[in-house]
């Protein structure tokens, strides 16, 4: 178990490596010269421009880059920022990733309670209208953009009917001294709009998952036994079947962080959420490279940890695809 | 091989989602093709200072900010998104098929670098791979930016291929064909193809609708296709100042893309149900 | 350690202290939404206008020119540090220093801190624009602890206004003792200490910047006590905001479809204020890239003079700015003083445009509806940032009103960093641009003299005609209001650019407040004078 850790995890690592490798030939392939974009409002002398050259390394060979780029991720150190010269990209990230993991990490909760309750009752409803009318739904609600939705629900619940904050994750008047109950219920006021937009338009996926995982083990002997044993529907339901959906479930996460992160650009950028989203939608628009790039090897790294927890949670509940 | 597909096709049709899918998707290419000459040119300006209008008789869909009639925008909307998801699925498939089929039949080494290098690639979210692109090139011509769609979608499709390739390798028949003296490029085409339409059929339907939605937001940040050519993602952030005062500027856009990316996904269903009828 | 135990504690306890207390009914608080971050708003490290508008509040100067701008006028300015002033004679000036004025950490404003400042501002390693408008500074002397004596070099009518508006004063008790090249880093600028009528209490790093109202404000303490400076940068969510009741402030309200937004909120207002922006079309006198070779099109002044007649104007600005669209005919802002001076010009005349361009040979041989001469089109590249929603609007008209004129304008879009860029580099043949300007009007020669062709003036236009009247309307010692009309009409001639607009502030405002009241140069520099009406206090302002 413990060589099949080592290798499986050795893996990733190669893996994430090779992510690397590609996220920097991206960057080298485009056209055009990354720093000459710095020049927008400000005026920057020669020297500074130098300075800057030198500083991103860009007036060296192509293998003294790579060098310099893996060396500099190896130790922790992603560079500097462009746009907010001369802050550190790590220390961007690092104040950032709080609000995308507090967003995030309220989704899946959301998607994977209700995608696994809402997908448990379509397998055991199998082709009534209740089945086929959520499926149409999931996917219509899949199908919108998730800017759209979060526009249009900004536009009435917000704007229109005042019920909730249009943007950010804090009231700004908020004193400093205020309690925490206070707290909470107005990060909450602020979450629930973006988290909304969020799940939703990804619900699809949670829930179609845990219905085909649902059927499928309904055809297993095991829990056919567990019915003619006589125990009531609700048991064999949830006792049983259901929890041999968990591990299908768990490989979904690996799937599903891609496309949650992608969406929190959008959704983030539209509701001013102060996280790595958000952070990457400003950076596109300075164009600011060395942050994207930042946020895209946090964002990298992230997926292959998921993946990589993911097959072990898989090995650790499930004995046959451990190897021996 | 058209058999199989057309017996595919057929399924899919009798699925009830499947049907509805053909149609809409029917519907918004039609209206993609029959947009330029039947409807008023969209770059024409007409009284700008008069601004949105509601929809109306001479305006089915209203004006949007610049009193351009919307329904001929949404139209030529659908021309643009539908041509760059289609071309660029067509090139993922392609480059896909082509490393999954290499990776397969070749093996060992080369099989291990490529698909090493595809869970890499899969690591990383398609969409800062294409926004590192964007950055960092200055003005995107529209050939590229289908180019950069596809080289980005072709990940998943590899794997696919290259599974399928795997399976058939050592079925009796493909042995059989080979022991007869036919060459690898025979055996692809006649065997190996036909059984990996199905799935790369869907494949392609699915991924349409997820490059439709990619290429929207990509519109919506600002990246991806330049005004003047009308884009259903421009159209909606166009509509952002718009959105309480003149609803339709963003609803009409925001609803194309919805249906179309909806009726792609549920034909893209249909044929996975014909595939394999337990997952119905 | 810079920072005293006892000003630890005031900063500490104060704040506390303020809260813990029944605010009077006519108290409350503000959220003003900034669209950029202030980061270092202390006095040598603004770059920035968010800087500016936030160090206003917290670091005063000896005086500040009156409302109307008249920055060659000593008798309009108001004091503000110094309680009143002389003149020795045409090259001294004398300040007397307001005895009550006093640092946030309670010591009070003495001439050593005015010496002090001066020398900082002074200082070229420092900050070399400002040095450079100092120039003409020859001595700063005290003479007892209240009262500060300024020698020129020269005699000129903004002495007054150099001596005052370019040194905001730094308390030197805890400046000195930082050299100049480490104090970005220094702790003082983490927690500035300045003598306005705002105290600084914290910034949250890209998020917002929270002031409190310095409650032993010589001039009077401040009825907001709490100012949120809320950082937005998308205008859409900003409005939003504004609509939702989470903000107060916003001064970045489209002009085209902002009004009509906020029409349907009954508690916000709008606001405007004549500002120093001016909109213009810039004609590259160059070649496209190439500062060697002069433009084969627009080198020509009678061409650019053409294309200057060719545009309405009327509907460009209607259709960009509403209502609330200015026409400028010079490098001119409406805030500025000497707007009133700029001659109308000749206006719009179709009819006058291609008579004009036919005179200079050119013609339609081709009957494509282009000019021609010598088998070259009239075709000229037009560089228009997309980030600028007014400009965007009026650039297609732009091309159909110069199309009917016979000239072909090419649309080139880019987006913020890569315009600025292009504009630079001389790389296009006219330029859709917008300048913030100075405050005085002299500010023109950084981007319309021949000496400003190393700089910003990027079509590098140079008129030695123009510079002479442009030097003795900046130096006429009262005011020169003939020498810059003079001035004005000789760049019309010469039309280095085609002027379209100078817009003004667009301000949101929520009602419940009151004696509101916008400064075109610095915003918010009177928001210590604003009270909150009791009746329409919000649960916020307690």
């Amino acid at each position: 178990m413990s060589r099949w850790l080592f290798r499986r995890t050795l893996q990733a690592v190669v893996t994430f490596a090779v992510a690397l490798l590609l996220l920097f030939f991206l960057l080298r392939l485009a056209p055009g010269d990354p720093l000459a974009r710095i020049t927008g409002d400000r005026t920057v002398s020669p020297q500074e421009l130098a300075q800057l050259r030198a500083r991103f390394g860009l007036d060296q060979p192509l293998p003294a880059q790579l060098r310099a780029f893996l060396g500099g991720a190896a130790r922790g150190d992603l560079g500097v920022s462009i746009e907010h010269y001369p802050e550190r990209v790590t220390s961007l990230l690092r104040a950032r990733l709080p609000a995308t993991l507090l967003l995030g990490g309220t989704v899946l909760l959301l998607n994977f309670s209700l995608g696994a309750w809402l997908g448990v009752r379509q397998a055991v409803r199998r082709g009534s209208r209740f089945d086929r009318w959520l499926t149409r739904l999931a996917l219509a609600a899949y199908a919108t953009p998730s800017f759209w939705l979060g526009l249009v629900l900004v536009a009435f619940v917000s704007v229109r009917w005042h019920l909730l904050p249009a943007a950010q994750m804090q009231d700004p008047l908020l004193a400093p001294e205020a309690g925490t109950l206070a707290r909470a219920i107005d990060l909450l006021r602020h979450l629930i709009l973006p988290a909304l937009t969020l799940s939703l338009t990804s619900l699809a996926l949670p829930l179609r998952h845990q219905r085909a995982a649902m059927l499928a083990s309904f055809r297993l002997d095991f829990v056919t036994a567990a019915r003619a044993r006589g125990l009531t529907e609700r048991k064999v339901r949830w006792r049983h079947a259901w929890r041999t959906t968990l591990v299908p479930m768990l490989t979904l996460l690996g799937l599903w962080l891609p496309m949650l992160v992608s969406g929190s650009v959008f959704v983030e950028s539209v509701f001013n959420w102060p996280g790595l989203g958000s952070l990457a939608a400003d950076a596109i628009a300075a164009r600011d490279y060395p942050v994207l790039l930042g946020t895209a090897m946090l964002v990298s790294a992230a997926v292959v940890l998921a993946g990589l927890l993911a097959d072990l949670g898989y090995a650790l509940v499930d004995p046959r695809v451990r190897p021996t | 091989m058209i058999g199989s597909l057309g017996e595919l096709l057929r399924r899919a049709w009798r699925h009830p989602s499947g049907r509805w899918g053909v149609i809409v998707l029917g519907l918004v290419a039609l209206a993609a093709l029959l947009a330029p000459p039947f409807l008023q040119d969209p770059a024409a300006m007409r009284d700008v200072v008069a601004g949105a209008t509601a929809p109306s008789l001479a305006h089915p869909f209203g004006t949007d900010g610049l009193n351009r009639d919307m329904l001929s925008r949404v139209a030529n909307g659908a021309r643009v998104s539908l041509a760059v998801a289609g071309l660029a699925v067509v090139l993922a498939l392609t480059v896909g098929s082509a490393v999954g089929l290499i990776a397969g039949y070749a093996g060992g080494w080369v099989d291990a670098v490529l698909m090493r290098a595809v869970d890499a690639a899969l690591a990383i979210p398609r969409l800062f791979v294409i926004l590192l692109l964007l950055v960092v090139w200055e003005r995107i011509p529209l050939a590229a930016l289908i180019v950069v769609l596809g080289t980005t979608g072709w990940f998943a499709t590899s794997r696919l291929v290259r599974g399928e390739v795997l399976r058939l390798r050592h079925e009796a028949f493909v042995l059989a064909a080979e022991g007869l003296g036919a060459t690898p490029g025979r055996t692809i085409v006649r065997h190996l193809l036909p059984n990996a339409a199905g799935p790369l059929l869907v494949a392609a339907t699915l991924g349409v609708g997820d490059v439709i939605l990619l290429e929207a937001g990509l519109s919506f940040l600002g990246l991806g296709i330049q005004p003047p050519t009308p884009s259903w993602g421009g159209m909606v952030l166009d509509a952002r100042p718009l959105i309480v005062s003149a609803p339709w500027t963003a609803l009409f856009p925001g609803a194309a893309i919805v249906l179309t990316v909806l009726s792609v996904n549920l034909l893209g269903d249909a044929l996975q149900a014909a595939l394999d009828p337990r997952s119905a | 350690m810079l920072i005293t135990p006892r000003l630890l504690a005031a900063l500490l306890l104060l704040p506390s202290a303020t809260l813990a207390q029944p605010r009077a009914p006519d108290h409350g608080s503000a959220v003003i939404i900034v669209g950029q971050e202030p980061t270092t708003p202390v006095p040598t490290l603004l770059g920035a206008k968010a800087n500016s508008d936030v160090s206003d509040l917290l670091f005063w100067r000896l005086a500040r020119p009156g409302p109307g701008m008249v920055t060659t006028d000593e008798k309009s300015f108001e004091p503000q540090l110094a309680r009143s002033w002389s003149r020795r004679d045409s090259l001294t000036l004398v300040f007397e220093l307001d005895p009550r004025a006093k640092w946030h950490d309670g010591v009070p404003v003495t001439s050593r801190d005015v010496l002090f400042s001066f020398a900082r501002m002074r200082d070229s390693t420092v900050d070399p624009q400002r040095a450079l408008l100092l120039r003409h500074l020859a001595t700063v002397t005290a003479e007892g602890e209240q009262r500060v004596v300024l020698r020129f070099r020269r005699a000129y009518p903004e002495q007054f206004y150099d001596a005052t508006w370019q040194v905001q004063l730094l308390p030197a008790h805890l400046v000195d003792s930082i050299p100049a090249e480490r104090f970005a880093a220094s702790a003082f600028v983490r927690e500035p200490v300045g003598s306005g009528p705002y105290r600084w209490v914290r910034r949250e790093p890209g998020r917002q910047l929270e002031l409190a109202a310095n409650s032993t404000f010589f001039l009077g303490a401040p009825k907001l006590d709490r100012l949120v400076f809320l950082l937005v940068r998308d205008p859409e969510a900003a409005l939003n905001l504004m609509l939702d009741g989470t903000a107060d402030v916003y001064e970045g309200v489209a002009p085209s479809s902002g009004p009509a937004r906020l029409a349907g909120n009954p508690s916000l207002r709008l606001l405007t204020t004549p500002s120093f922006i001016t909109v213009y079309l810039l004609f590259n006198q160059r070649a496209y890239g190439n500062r060697q070779q002069a433009h084969p099109i627009l080198a020509d002044a009678g061409v650019r003079r053409a294309l200057s007649l060719a545009i309405d104007r009327t509907p460009l600005l209607q259709s960009a700015y509403g209502k609330y669209g200015v026409p400028t005919y010079a490098p001119v802002a409406q805030g500025h003083w000497t707007y009133r001076l700029v001659p109308k010009g000749p206006g719009y005349d179709a009819a006058g445009a291609r008579a004009l361009l036919r005179r200079l040979g050119w013609a339609d041989s081709d009957g494509d509806g282009i000019l021609d001469k010598g088998g070259a089109p009239l075709s000229l590249r037009l560089n228009l940032p997309t980030t600028s929603a007014p400009r965007v609007a009026m650039a297609t008209q732009l091309q159909e009103q110069l199309r009917r004129a016979g000239v072909r304008i090419e649309l080139i879009r880019l987006d913020g960093p890569v315009w600025g860029q292009r504009r630079q580099r001389g790389e296009f043949d006219i330029d859709f641009a917008a300048a913030v300007m100075d405050p005085s009007p002299a500010g023109i020669v950084q981007s319309w003299s021949c000496a400003g062709r190393a700089g910003s003036n990027y079509g590098q236009y140079c008129d030695p005609v123009v510079d002479r009247f442009l030097e003795q309307a900046i130096s006429s010692p009262r005011g020169g209001e003939r020498n810059w009309r003079a001035a004005y009409a000789a760049l019309q001639n010469d039309a280095p650019a085609a002027f379209l607009a100078a817009p003004p502030v667009l301000l949101a405002v929520h009602r419940r407040y009151r004696g509101v009241s916008l400064r075109p140069e610095s915003l918010y520099s009177d928001v210590w004078r604003w009270s909150v009406d009791p009746g329409r206090r919000l649960a916020r302002d307690r």
